[in-house]
Order: structure tokens, then sequence, then C-alpha cells
């Protein structure tokens, strides 16, 4: 699989990206959680690169060239204007269909999108992964409370930053052993100190878009979604149909056997419920033909 | 990764789409034009005929029959319970946890299914009446009926607490249909063939599904986070036992009201004339039979012949009432050339 790097400066910084397939074809565009890479969605990526034009953008403070954001950047509004621009880069004339496809962090950042994306938005699929309203609706779940128990250490400032700086690889690896994920399907490119201690700041500002987004009412994207779901996530509890539907006009929930990084866990398996979810949302792409 | 095929929506999509393949319908799946052939038994009996020591054999061919009516009727009982309980005890926990949709299209055929089966066995035992000339209305006197009892309000109230005492009698009910059916094929050729046929077709659909119940309190047992859900999951089989063994005593209990319809038909009066012979046995000999040995009852009452919940209930850590073993009788096959005295009935 060749993917191309590549890199623009928009809205004042580097923002990096990885391409693959046809630059004609409808757009899968991959967004990624913490502390992960684009690299994550390897699997995906080379499954679809035939007949999608696959974007796995890079997330804000994560690329090492990209300058020095401020810490608006890393808000949910910010961070999807950016995918937005990458969107305007790859399809100047905004009339190919996108699929969204978002992880932990990349789903909540893929739900805050969807709004922006409107009609162009042919499906959604979240991966192990919540809105900031639906964590907040969490907050009386106790069970939840103690498996996030981490996003509250990552609101202390500094603590974090001196000990991901301290000691990087045990932090990541920490993490990544605390979702089960084993080695040989770990990112091959680790996320440098910098970038992880700089992804921190997206919990941060995730957190204090709470008030603003509950004030909001929840618009329901009407695309379709699927959500995929590991059910032996550490760091999530699997939603329920009476969560979601707020959220989603119509939407197919799927529980697999696996954890938080289901999409790596069993590739095949999810590449193959992706396959079967987006040819049935393909049907909005007349609309753009 | 476990072994349980709870997330594995591959296989419960094929487990669908055979449910889908192999469904029967209800006015076309069973030769319903065979009719009941009432001079045949419905089940075969066991040496001291269940409950009665040195029955007749008239008397041996009215009891398999009622035996058999009881069954059915209990299964279709049960059956229609299940259908009651859909939104309380089925959609709003899968709603509440997360399932594939294939669990919900699953569930979807559990119910159609049961409610053709509990149609299947009301329409035989219509057609036995019809037969004989029995009023339905006077044979339902002695069947059991859950609608309004103190078990299904005692199963809603649990499933609208958030128990699941309901999963687990319909997994036991499951169970028990497929070994009761492994008696009567054995001695398919002696038996009544329509009763023979209506059983065999239930079996075929409770083997294709006999797994939903599992499934279910697997669900549940996994999404067992809270104190109330652990009581309940801790309690809830117990529950169940004892108010489905009050439940399927107290309706057995029914059969002695055969002494106040003998002048209605001569079956009732042959039933009637059985029950001297139960009432030889004391209370604890009855007992023990009906939870021991007697063919049938005790498949329903002691669950330990429910060799899968148990098992389940370990799994769950869920108290278990602690019957005695069981030591079913053996059951002797009709013989081929017996008949009764009597053609039919009157």
């Amino acid at each position: 699989m060749d993917s191309r790097l590549i890199s623009r400066e928009m809205r004042g910084l580097k923002t990096a990206w990885l391409e693959n397939g046809s630059a004609n074809a409808p757009i899968l565009l991959f967004l990624h959680g913490f502390p992960d890479n684009p690299q994550i969605w390897n699997f995906q990526a080379e499954y679809f690169e035939s007949r999608f034009h696959v974007i796995r953008p890079y997330t804000r403070g994560l690329f090492p060239f990209e300058g020095n954001p401020e810490f608006n950047r890393y808000s949910l509004d910010s961070l999807s204007l950016d995918c937005l621009e990458i969107l305007r880069e790859v399809d100047p004339s905004g009339q190919r269909p996108v699929y969204c496809v978002g992880h932990d962090l990349g789903a909540a950042l893929a739900w805050n999108l969807a709004p922006f994306l409107g009609n162009r938005l042919s499906g959604m699929v979240i991966i192990n992964g919540l809105s900031v309203p639906q964590m907040f609706r969490r907050f009386g779940n106790m069970r939840q409370q103690l498996k996030s128990f981490y996003i509250y250490l990552m609101q202390l400032p500094w603590l974090p930053e001196i000990l991901i700086k301290s000691i990087p690889k045990t932090m990541l690896q920490m993490a990544y052993d605390r979702g089960e994920l084993p080695q040989e399907l770990r990112p091959k490119t680790a996320v440098s100190a910098q970038g992880l201690s700089r992804m921190l700041n997206q919990y941060r500002a995730f957190s204090r878009e709470i008030p603003k987004l509950m004030r909001r009412a929840p618009e329901k994207v009407r695309a379709p979604v699927l959500v995929i779901w590991g059910c032996r996530d550490a760091f999530l509890a699997a939603p329920t149909l009476d969560e979601l539907e707020p959220f989603a006009a119509s939407i197919t929930l799927r529980i697999l056997d696996a954890n938080h990084w289901v999409f790596r866990e069993m590739p095949d398996e999810v590449n193959r419920i992706l396959e079967n979810f987006l040819p049935v949302s393909e049907h909005s792409y007349e609309k753009f033909a | 990764m476990s072994d349980s095929h709870l997330f594995d929506h591959v296989a419960l999509a094929a487990q669908v789409k055979r449910q889908r393949k192999y469904a029967w319908d209800l006015d076309k799946g069973v030769q319903w034009s065979l009719g009941v052939d009432t001079t045949l038994p419905f089940l075969p009996l066991d040496s001291q005929s269940i409950a009665c020591p040195g029955a007749s054999q008239e008397q041996r061919l009215a009891l398999s029959q009622l035996v058999g009516l009881i069954i059915n009727s209990t299964i279709s009982e049960m059956e229609s319970v299940i259908t009651k309980l859909r939104r309380v005890a089925w959609a709003e926990p899968l709603r509440e946890f997360s399932v594939n949709p294939e669990m919900w299209e699953l569930g979807d055929l559990f119910f159609i299914e049961e409610n053709k089966h509990a149609l299947a066995f009301n329409r035989f035992n219509q057609l036995f009446c019809q037969t004989e000339g029995i009023d339905p209305e006077q044979l339902d006197r002695l069947l059991p009926k859950a609608f309004g009892s103190l078990f299904l309000k005692a199963v809603i109230a649990n499933a609208k607490s958030g128990g699941h005492a309901f999963w687990w009698i319909v997994a036991a009910v499951e169970e028990v249909s497929l070994s009761l059916f492994q008696d009567i094929h054995r001695v398919r050729d002696s038996i009544d063939p329509l009763y023979y046929e209506v059983h065999k077709k239930h079996m075929e659909e409770e083997k294709r599904h006999h797994n939903y119940a599992f499934l279910m309190l697997e669900l549940i047992e996994r999404r067992s986070f809270s104190l109330k859900r652990l009581l309940h999951r801790k309690t809830d089989l117990l529950f169940g036992q004892l108010f489905s063994s009050g439940w399927v005593l107290g309706e057995l209990n029914k059969i002695f009201l055969a002494e106040s319809m003998t002048n209605d038909h001569p079956f009732f009066q042959v039933i009637a004339s059985c029950l001297p012979l139960m009432r030889q046995l004391t209370i604890p000999e009855l007992m023990s039979r009906l939870f021991v040995s007697a063919p049938y009852v005790s498949l329903v009452l002691n669950t330990k012949n429910h060799r899968l919940t148990s098992r389940m209930a370990i799994t769950h850590r869920a108290f278990n009432f602690p019957f005695p073993d069981p030591n079913i009788t053996p059951l002797a096959p009709p013989e081929p050339t017996e008949r009764p005295l009597k053609k039919k009935y009157g």
C-alpha cells in the first residue's frame, strides 16, 4: 500500500494527512483517536483504497512540523474546520460524497463534523467512541466514570505533560496495555512525546466545551450512522439504542467481541461490516453525480 | 475471545436465515386432516401410570391422553406468556443492553414461532374435543391456565423491576420440550399420529431457536453491573423455580375437578375413576413421585433435569433450589396391538 503524506498550510498551521486511492472516488475520511496516529487505520486504508479516496488526517497537535497551535485550535469546532479545509483541498468542487469513520476522540470529532458536512455526508461510522454530549450524559454512570478516570487526570495542568515527557514510551505502553491492544497491532511509528502531550489538549478543550454543547439542541445526523463497538472496551461502556437515538435519524449498532481497537483486533470483520454499510449509503451519491 | 455466539453476528445471521428457511406454516405445515385418533394414547406412561398405581388399560389410555393434553396446554400457556412479556422482558432489556441487529431479528422470530406453537397445541386440544364431543370449556377446567395466575403476575413484576426470571423459565421450558420429544419419538408408531406430528413440528423449531433464551441470559449476565442487577442475577432463577413449580402443582390439582364432571362426558368419568388410585398415595409419596420419578411432571418441576439451565446457573452463580436427584421411572411403550376396551368414550 502506497500512502501519500500531504501537508498544507491551513488556517495558519501546517495540516497533514495520509492519502490513498483515486482522487475521483467517494471520500472515506478516517479520524483517529488518542494516542494513535493515522497509521492505526492501515488495515482499512489498504482494503478500501481501490474504491474510495481514503483520507486519514493527523489530529491537531500530532504532526511534528505543524507549528505551535493555540489552545482553541483543539476545540471540536476548530478540529472540524481543519477537516473541512482538508476536504476542500482534496475535493475543491465539494461534490463528492463523504463517508466519515471516527474512533475514540476521532468519533467525538466525527459527531461534531457531521452537521458541517450536511447532505454531503453520506454515511458515518463510529467505532468505540462517544460524542461529547453523550459522555456528559454518562456523568451519573459510575461504571463509566471508573473506566474513564484518566480523563479527569488529564484535566490537571502540567502533571500529565511532565509524566508524558519523562516516560513517553511507558505512558503510551500503559494506554495500549490497558486497552489490551497486542504489541503487533500497535502503530509501527509511535507518537512522539510532544505529539502525545499536545493531544492531551483535546481532552481539556472537549471538556470545556460541555456547557456550550449542552446548551445547543442536539442536531440529529441525517445520514445513516453505523456504530461498531468492541464490547471488551476498557475505557468506554457500550452505548444503547436509547442513548444513541437522539443523535441520529437512522442508526445501526453492531457489537463485536473485541477490545477498544476493534478495527485493529478484527480488521477483516470490521472491513466486511464497513463494506456492507457503505454501498447502502452510497445511494446518496446519486444526488451529487 | 469467548466461545459464545452472543456477539458473533455471522453465526446469528446464519441462524436467522435457517429459521426463516425452515419455518413451517400453522395451517399447511401440520397435517390437521389426520384428525385425532382417540383410540390411541398420546404419550407413553410409566409402569406406575404416573401417580396412579394399578390403573386399568382404559384408565391408562385416558390418563395418557389427559397428560398429553395437559402438556400441550402447559407448553401453550407458557408460550403465550412469552409473547405477553415481549415488551417488558425482551424489547426493553435489548434497548438497554447493546446487541447486534440479528439479536433483534432472532427475537422477533422467536416470538412469532412461540405464538405459532401455542396456537398449534391449542388447535390439537380443540380437535380432540371435537372428535370426542367434549365441550372445550369443560376440558379447559382441567388444563393449566397461566393468565390471571399469581405466577404470571409474579413474573411480570419481576421483569418490570429489571429481573429476568422469565428467561430462566423460558430456558427451562425449551429444554423440557426437547426432552419430552425424545420420549414421544421413541414410541411414535404407537401413539396418535397427529399428536406426534404437532410435537415433531414444535421440536424442529425449538431445536433451531432454543439457544435464544440462553443468549438472553448470557447478555443479562454480562451486563449486570449494578447492585440491583447483581441481586436479580443471584435470585431470579430461584424466584422462577418457586413460582413456576407452585403454578404447575396448583394447575395439576385441577384434575380433581373431574370428579364433579363425571356426568358431562365419559372421558371425565374415566379420569375421575383414576383419582381414588391417586389418593392411595400419601402426600410425601405423591410429592416424591411428582418431583423425582413421575415422567413429564418431574421433568418440568425438577430443574436438575434441565442440564443446560443448571450449567448456566453455575456460570451466573445463581441460587438454585436444592431439588432431589431425579430418578424418572422408565416409560413403558404402549403395545402396538393394545386397544382400549371401548373404541370411543361413550
